[in-house]
């Protein structure tokens, strides 16, 4: 009896801690505007905060425009409520950091990046910025082994031209600090268990179909672990006493998602709230199957 | 429909809200009125594919409506292809030899980052060539589409004065044909820091990569008459006489604060006299229905309600001009495209 109840015990405290074992380093969550991007990322987040993670949530200012931005405000306070750290890393500073480790010298580097030429480079390729950020986010994530990062990522080209980057600067920079440093991220970015995508989406067939499309160019470089994730789903609100219309959206539903089931990992129902705050915290259990 | 089409119609909005098929219905409502009219979409997804059967990139071609099996249409559509803009620019310039710059050709691939300013410029040549009355322009969604606004910024960056000033000195010296000569002006005009730079930067990117960066910017500079021309575009689109901007954003997905983003950072293109688009609204539909106070279905009806009429109230304070489109419930896209055309047709 004892043994059965230890070894029933063991087999509970596995399976509590075997998808835990199986935490990614760096989650990026990406998608069409609008999926509920930021606010999955804001609950994912606050789910690995619950299990005790050292979890950041990053946030990369594209442009002097995100900056002071309303969404950008909203998420900030967002995340305060719930506890959740988060990181706004600028670009010029990662940039300077990079340079000043590369030859030894703030002041040099601070001067490098205030030249004209220096921003008409990252002006004219403008992947530059994503492997400076990609550079000081694996950096963070090396200096800390037990960090985990959150991205939540502008829009799916943009993850898009972020993930090429790498690859991209490779193939320019042939030579130098930059092209060591760029294989080693691609190496590093590539280890197991390192990057685990969530691609974003909603239950209409040219969202899943879009989201499909995304994954296989994603993959078209390395096979990273990617998950699509069709949210805003109606299906399980069906019942007899819908109207029509309704009836009928969510049929509709139910095709797109069956059309898509092989490569669809994850479906996350429309909360019924208004309130931005209790409608992350709604969602945080179901953010397990995320990880 | 009472507002006039305008030489350019523009599309732009938050993304996954059906802006490509809301654009493609306006083009062929358009175009069934008796208009010529070019579609250009540079939506990364190419929906417009799925829409229209195209197959090509790159090149304008001719489609029939599909709304009407057969039915001669002056309507024109193109899926955008970074690459071969890039080309035809270097084809027009007498340049072609600057393809062969691997690092050009690294930047003009479809996520390579010239994206937005060679859809700017393909747009200014098919205006430029006045083949049409009218070309409806789908933009990238999210922060693609401030992207698109910025692109006509970094053309003025790229070819800011002190670079316009070096290559117009290079353009006297030298017919811009060898590389190393290039680099020894480059050196001599810039500050006399630059060579410490370059030293200091080549550590950094490799030796090589600074060499070819030069090369890129001089192979780039030769083609610079379409880029420059692409900048006298921003004035036009600007001009409401004659660019109608709509900014689509739909129910479902309550976008309220993205879309005032994007008016808010649009400055002086998206303003109150633009049209904001809500797509596909169900709240006519929502009010046939009254569930009990006691079932379940009362909260799923007053949250999908509530959230669409806080939507609506929120969009009339900010512009001037909404139109409603109801939802299309279909899985096919022509439906959509059939049920939008005919709100366009009533607006």
């Amino acid at each position: 009896m004892v043994r059965t109840s230890n070894s029933y015990l063991l087999l509970c405290i596995c399976s509590k801690n075997l998808p835990m074992d199986d935490l990614s380093r760096f989650y990026i969550f990406t998608g069409k505007g609008g999926v509920g991007k930021s606010t999955l990322s804001l609950s994912f987040s606050k789910y690995l905060k619950n299990q005790n993670k050292n979890v950041k949530l990053v946030f990369f200012k594209t442009s002097k425009l995100d900056e002071g931005s309303l969404q950008y405000n909203v998420l900030l306070k967002e995340a305060n409520e719930l506890g959740v750290q988060v990181l706004d890393l600028d670009l010029l500073e990662c940039a300077q950091g990079y340079i000043a480790r590369k030859l030894n010298s703030k002041t040099i580097a601070s001067w490098i990046i205030k030249t004209p030429f220096f921003k008409s480079l990252i002006n004219m390729i403008p992947g530059f910025n994503y492997v400076i950020y990609l550079g000081q986010i694996l950096t963070m994530l090396e200096d800390d082994p037990s960090l985990v990062l959150v991205l939540d990522s502008p829009s799916s080209g943009h993850a898009l031209t972020m993930l090429q980057a790498t690859t991209n600067f490779s193939e320019i920079f042939k030579s130098g600090a930059i092209f060591d440093d760029t294989k080693l991220m691609l190496s590093r970015m590539r280890q197991e268990n390192f990057v685990k995508i969530n691609v974003i989406t909603i239950p209409t067939t040219l969202s899943l179909q879009e989201a499909r499309e995304l994954k296989q160019q994603i993959n078209q470089d390395f096979q990273y672990k990617i998950d699509i994730c069709c949210n805003f789903t109606l299906k399980d609100y069906a019942n007899e006493e819908l109207p029509e219309f309704l009836k009928k959206k969510i049929a509709n539903e139910v095709e797109a998602i069956g059309q898509n089931q092989a490569e669809l990992s994850v479906t996350i129902n429309l909360v019924l709230t208004e309130d931005n705050t209790s409608l992350i915290k709604e969602l945080v259990p179901s953010m397990k199957s995320l990880v | 429909m009472s507002q006039l089409n305008k030489q350019f119609e523009i599309f732009s909005g938050t993304g996954g809200v059906g802006k490509t098929t809301l654009a493609t219905s306006r083009a062929i409502e358009l175009a069934r009125s008796g208009n010529r009219v070019l579609l250009i979409t540079i939506d990364p997804a190419k929906r417009l594919k799925d829409l229209l059967k195209l197959e090509v990139e790159g090149e304008v071609i001719r489609v029939t409506d599909p709304l009407s099996e057969g039915e001669n249409l002056e309507l024109f559509v193109e899926l955008m292809n970074p690459e071969k803009t890039f080309a035809r620019m270097a084809k027009e310039s007498n340049a072609e030899e600057v393809l062969q710059n691997r690092i050009v050709s690294i930047l003009t691939r479809p996520y390579g980052g010239l994206n937005e300013i060679l859809s700017i410029v393909e747009l200014n040549m098919n205006y430029l060539s006045g083949k049409y009355d009218t070309i409806v322009l789908d933009t990238p969604p999210g922060s693609h589409f401030l992207d698109f606004l910025d692109a006509t910024q970094r053309i003025q960056v790229f070819f800011d004065k002190s670079f316009v000033d070096i290559f117009n000195y290079l353009g006297k010296k030298t017919d811009l044909t060898g590389v190393n000569i290039g680099k020894k002006i480059f050196n001599k005009v810039i500050s006399s820091g630059v060579k410490k730079l370059l030293s200091y930067l080549s550590k950094v990117t490799g030796d090589q990569f600074v060499d070819e960066f030069i090369e890129a910017v001089l192979a780039i500079y030769k083609t610079k008459s379409p880029f420059l021309a692409a900048l006298q575009l921003q004035q036009t689109l600007k001009d409401d006489k004659y660019s109608n901007w709509f900014l689509v954003t739909s129910v479902e997905q309550n976008k309220l604060e993205e879309a005032l983003q994007l008016k808010a950072h649009a400055k002086g293109l998206i303003t109150n006299k633009s049209y904001m688009v809500l797509n596909k609204c169900i709240e006519s539909e929502l009010m046939k229905w009254s569930p009990s106070a006691d079932h379940k279905n009362y909260k799923l009806k007053e949250t999908l309600l509530n959230r669409e009429r806080h939507l609506k109230k929120s969009l009339k304070d900010s512009f001037e001009k909404v139109l409603e489109f109801p939802e299309v419930i279909s899985l096919s896209p022509l439906d959509h495209l059939k049920g939008l055309t005919q709100t366009w047709k009533n607006c």
